[in-house]
């Protein structure tokens, strides 16, 4: 049985970045849609990644892919922290970690689009972190940090809590109107820019486990005690996160980093702190 | 039987556009592949303005004498393997500027060129067809190559 | 006396008996010889005294001041004489406020002094946990850092005043750790001040003058404060040693000593509305800043305030406001670190924010916050003197402190690069020290819900900064010639000290767990039920759990495995896109602010600073009022 349970936990590991993929996919497919057009295959990532692979490597320093294949290894680490059920704050930090290491790959390649990229993927992560903490720090105020622990009530107490998430997927997966360090028509995709071939496909799938992990945390919202009901209501629920991404993508215009910082900083933190007030007036504590 | 690799290369070939001196007539036509009308990301085509992440180049214009240089850089940052396409009449063979002190006439002067695109201005169909032209000769490549290792 | 007694008595005796034989010696072979006797003796007398304690189960060690009977009358005498060179000072530098303070300073010494007819409270010094922890990090990272300035200071026409101030620094910073009585407190407190305005002023220029006048200013008003404290407590509590102050039933006027006390420690950690001197302060040679921001001084606040933490936890009010302004000062002073290029400057306002930090853990009143900063505070010495004596490296090099000068840093320097990164590794990512107590204040935070908000952006804003300064070195042009790490021509004296900080920076990390168990639980357990809980792999909390081991075996893993199979070929090497030229960029700006909005910002937050402080003062005398 325990043996039965850690095969679970792998298998989640190996499949959550595909299904991530997988929406990738889907988002590329209703976007089209949405803009009157038929749009690639759903399976697109994975050609592009299969693709990606079979290139010729191109490097401009050793630590580029060094840095790459650190982001890698700590998102897919605070993947495996989160479907073990361990703390969700330092999962958080974990995930952060790989954040960071894409910094850092963008700027060990000197070049100035990587070095512009480098710097605005710090203001989004500084527009998304804080907001992503309160969330983690509000999701472990009712009872404890393990996710094992965490067990239903989250959507009803902390409705806005999840509303605060909506932006920071939207900076997450590089949509408008806050795509400012990937903005692809001005900086070339920024810390991006110096990645190709199999180093970009590992960066990428870095980013396909960096979204289980940030999705993983949306379906923490919904809990039932029927496992069929509660994996399907968990998958429907980090589904309409994702189209309400989509549709904001589609319906904005790319902000400035200013805006992208403070409206971040302001409605995140407002939505958060709103709903732990109320909850504090209607519960009598936290 | 192709390899799971090229198979996967033919469905994400991915785009650069690069304008040497075009007068922006065939320029124009390209983006219009990116519209709802033409729409080549069903082929799973994405325009990414980067030659280390393309596998495609798009060239308009006819090369002018400042140009060739940064076509010659971005040619070399592209990584293999890797199509280039000369798109319209200035591209593929240097057309009214032919003999002109300023220009190279054509991309082929400059880089090896896989397709070339007739028309002043080149009309997008034909582009799609170009497209799908250098992919077929990549598809062509991975038979034979397949056929090699086979005899 | 007993073998504790006399390691104690070596840590604080010792250094001050070098800085006499080096005003005396005068040569720099006697200055070194000295220095490095002293150090050594700093060195295995505080180990000593972690093992004495140890083979008492960290029971803390009381010392009687008739123990050091030669002493306390010497003290006495110091103590008065000391104060009264500040009038001096003062006058000399015709600044009235320096002489008015140091002036209510000596009327109210000697004032407490009748009091007590001179004798001082039992015990006159105690040794506990806490104190043993701060005496480590004075002798062993002050070791460090007196060795390096041998190099740094080589050219200096005045090292004999140097180092001599150096090392009294180091034995009053031991001494003030120890005293329990809070005239000898006193005492030393103001022989850090000497100090730290004697080696401010080293450089002796008109820069450096006004900034060792304006932190004289500072940190002596925050000395009338503990002094009047002092006289409140003796009153209120009937007691000048700390460990008898009352740890309940505090209200009222008995919550005055408490604010007085507390603001004290708000100057010297530089706090706000008070760090403008710690800033200006940077215009010091680089070994001055090192000590003043980890081996000694700032530190000398914090420690304050953890110990009458027991007092303060249990005084409500007090503890609040201690939070906001402390939680104040972590989030201003890392939103303007993101605004400075000067890369001292920077380290100068991560400082400030740590301590805040460390201050807010006191305020938040829970053992599991106390832990915390007891544990930050460890592990922030450690990583800070190595960030700043590699700057003094690069600096050396490079001609400049300004992270822009440090771009590409990686390819000619790489040892100071590889220190520079560890320093900020160790700082910001998990699973190093710092970071296992940034872990456990989050959930300490939570029984304050502010304060989140403030930890949010400020955890935030340290990752712009430190990852700005990081991607500046990192960026090296490619193909540009690269320095090996062991053909790298830094000066044997930065490898060994830079080096021995980086190592024990990592290993600390490591031992985290026995460092909580041994070394932070047995001061905390004299208090309150700490509910960390450590197998020495991992760390639990009533609510979560942190697997330091295995993360820390990850990153070495994750980072040791990519350097082995990330071998790409030179036929891999390309160059850089720039939409097909060639060219090369310098980087600058990315500050975010003008000078203007930074010095906005500063007035703003000194603003909400003077607003608090004022407001601690004022509360007791309300609440007594009411």
């Amino acid at each position: 049985m325990d043996l039965l349970a850690y095969a679970l936990q792998v298998l989640t590991v190996i499949v959550a970045p595909l299904v991530v993929g997988l929406a990738m996919g889907m988002d590329r497919k209703i976007t089209a849609r949405m803009q009157n057009r038929r749009g690639p295959p759903v399976l697109q990532p994975f050609y592009d990644v299969g693709k990606l692979l079979s290139k010729r490597p191109m490097l401009l320093s050793e630590l580029q892919a060094t840095f790459a294949g650190a982001a890698l290894l700590f998102h897919a680490a605070a993947l495996a922290l989160f479907v073990s059920g361990s703390d969700l704050l330092v999962t958080f930090f974990v995930s952060g970690t790989g954040s960071v290491c894409l910094v850092m790959g963008a700027f060990s390649a000197r070049s100035p689009y990587s070095f512009i990229g480098g710097q605005r993927e710090l203001l989004a992560i500084l527009a998304y972190e804080p907001v992503l903490f309160l969330v983690v720090l509000s999701i472990g105020m009712r009872s404890s940090f393990l996710v094992g622990d965490i067990q239903g009530g989250l959507l009803h107490d902390l409705p806005l809590v999840l509303l605060a998430l909506v932006p920071v997927l939207v900076v997450l997966l590089e949509k408008s109107p806050f795509d400012v360090p990937t903005a692809h028509q001005e900086i070339i995709s920024g810390p991006y820019v110096e990645y190709s071939g199999p180093y970009l496909a590992i960066l990428e799938v870095a980013r396909w486990f960096q979204l289980a992990f940030v999705f993983g945390m949306v379906t923490l919202f919904f809990w039932s005690g029927d496992a069929v009901i509660s994996i399907a209501g968990k998958l429907a629920l980090a589904f309409a996160a994702l189209f309400a991404t989509i549709v904001i993508d589609n319906a904005s215009a790319r902000l400035t980093r200013e805006n992208m910082v403070s409206f971040m900083l302001i409605a995140g933190i407002g939505l958060v702190a709103i709903n732990l007030l109320v909850l504090f007036i209607l519960k009598g504590s936290i | 039987m192709m390899t799971l690799e090229s198979k996967m290369r033919i469905r994400s070939p991915w785009i650069m556009h690069f304008d040497t001196g075009s007068c922006n007539g065939c320029d124009m036509e390209v983006w219009a592949l990116l519209t709802p009308r033409y729409d080549i990301e069903r082929f799973g085509a994405m325009n990414r303005a980067n030659p280390k992440q393309a596998d495609i180049l798009l060239i308009t214009g006819p090369v002018t004498k400042r140009c060739e240089d940064r076509l010659r850089n971005l040619y070399e940052q592209t990584p293999e393997p890797k199509l280039v396409i000369a798109c319209g009449d200035c591209a593929s063979t240097g057309a009214p500027f032919h003999n002109c002190y300023n220009v190279n006439g054509g991309v082929d002067k400059v880089i090896p060129v896989d397709v070339y695109v007739p028309g002043c201005a080149c009309r997008p169909e034909v582009l799609i067809d170009a497209l799908v032209l250098g992919l077929s000769k990549w598809r062509e490549k991975a038979a034979g190559a397949d056929k090699e290792a086979e005899g | 006396m007993s073998a504790g007694e006399l390691l104690a008595v070596l840590l604080f005796l010792v250094p001050m008996i070098g800085a006499v034989v080096v005003l005396v010696g005068r040569s720099v072979p006697v200055i070194k010889v000295t220095v490095a006797a002293v150090t050594v003796v700093l060195a295995l007398s505080s180990v000593g005294l972690l093992l004495v304690l140890a083979s008492r189960s960290f029971a803390p060690l009381a010392i009687e001041a008739q123990a050091l009977y030669p002493l306390s009358p010497v003290l006495i005498v110091a103590d008065l004489a000391l104060t009264a060179l500040f009038i001096i000072i003062g006058w000399r530098l015709r600044s009235m406020i320096i002489a008015a303070a140091a002036a209510l300073n000596l009327a109210l010494t000697v004032l407490l002094g009748a009091w007590t007819g001179f004798s001082e409270s039992d015990p006159a010094m105690l040794i506990d946990n806490l104190a043993l922890i701060m005496a480590l990090i004075t002798s062993l990272v002050g070791s460090v850092i007196a060795i390096y300035s041998f190099r740094y200071m080589r050219e200096d026409p005045r090292q004999p005043r140097f180092f001599a101030v150096t090392l009294l620094f180091l034995g009053g910073m031991n001494a003030a750790v120890f005293s329990n009585d809070l005239l000898w407190l006193f005492l030393f407190w103001d022989v850090t001040t000497l100090c730290s305005f004697l080696l401010i002023a080293h450089d002796g220029t008109m820069e450096a003058r006004d900034a060792a006048r304006r932190a004289l200013a500072i940190t002596l008003g925050g000395a009338t404060a503990f002094i009047i404290g002092a006289v409140l407590a003796l009153e209120q509590y009937g007691t000048l040693s700390i460990s008898d102050f009352p740890v309940a039933g505090l209200g009222g006027l008995a919550l005055l000593p408490l604010s007085l006390l507390a603001i004290a420690a708000f100057t010297k950690s530089a706090q706000l509305p008070f760090q403008s001197w710690l800033l200006r302060a940077m215009v010091a040679p680089t070994p001055v800043s090192a000590l003043l921001h980890s081996a000694t001084m700032v530190n000398l606040g914090v420690y304050l305030l953890l110990r009458i933490s027991p007092s303060i936890v249990n005084a409500a009010a007090i503890n609040w406001l201690v939070a906001l302004i402390s939680g104040a000062t972590f989030l201003a002073s890392n939103i303007l670190a993101m605004t400075q290029r000067n890369a001292k400057r920077v380290l100068a306002w991560s400082t400030i924010g740590n301590l805040g930090l460390v201050a807010m853990c006191v305020g938040i009143s829970t053992s599991l916050a106390i832990a915390a900063g007891v544990i930050l505070l460890l592990y922030h010495s450690i990583s800070k003197a190595l960030l700043f004596l590699s700057v003094g490296a690069a600096k050396e090099g490079l001609g400049s402190e300004d992270i822009e000068a440090m771009e590409g840093m990686r390819a000619k320097m790489p040892f100071v690069s590889a220190a520079l990164f560890i320093g900020i590794f160790t700082i910001v990512l998990p699973p190093f020290g710092m970071f296992a107590s940034k872990w456990i204040i989050s959930s300490a935070a939570l029984t304050f819900p502010l304060l989140i908000f403030l930890l949010g952006v400020g955890f935030a804003s340290t990752l712009v900064y430190y990852f700005k300064w990081v991607g500046n070195i990192l960026s090296a042009a490619p193909g540009s010639r690269r320095v090996t790490l062991r053909a790298d021509p830094l000066p044997a004296n930065y490898k060994w000290t830079l080096g021995s900080l980086m190592g024990g920076a990592i290993v600390l990390s490591a031992l985290i767990g026995p460092v909580i168990r041994y070394l932070v639980q047995p001061f905390i357990d004299r208090h309150f039920i700490l509910p960390v809980g450590t197998n020495d792999l991992n760390i639990f909390t009533s609510s979560g759990e942190f697997p330091v081991l295995v993360l820390l075996l990850l990153v070495g893993l994750i980072f040791a495995g990519l350097a082995i199979i990330v071998r790409p070929g030179e036929e891999e090497m390309s160059k850089p896109y720039a939409s097909g030229e060639d060219f090369d960029f310098e980087s600058r700006g990315n500050y975010f602010a003008s000078e203007a909005a930074v010095m906005q910002g500063i007035k703003v937050s000194e603003g909400a600073g003077v607003l608090l402080v004022v407001l601690l003062i004022a509360l007791p005398i309300a609440l007594e009022v009411m």
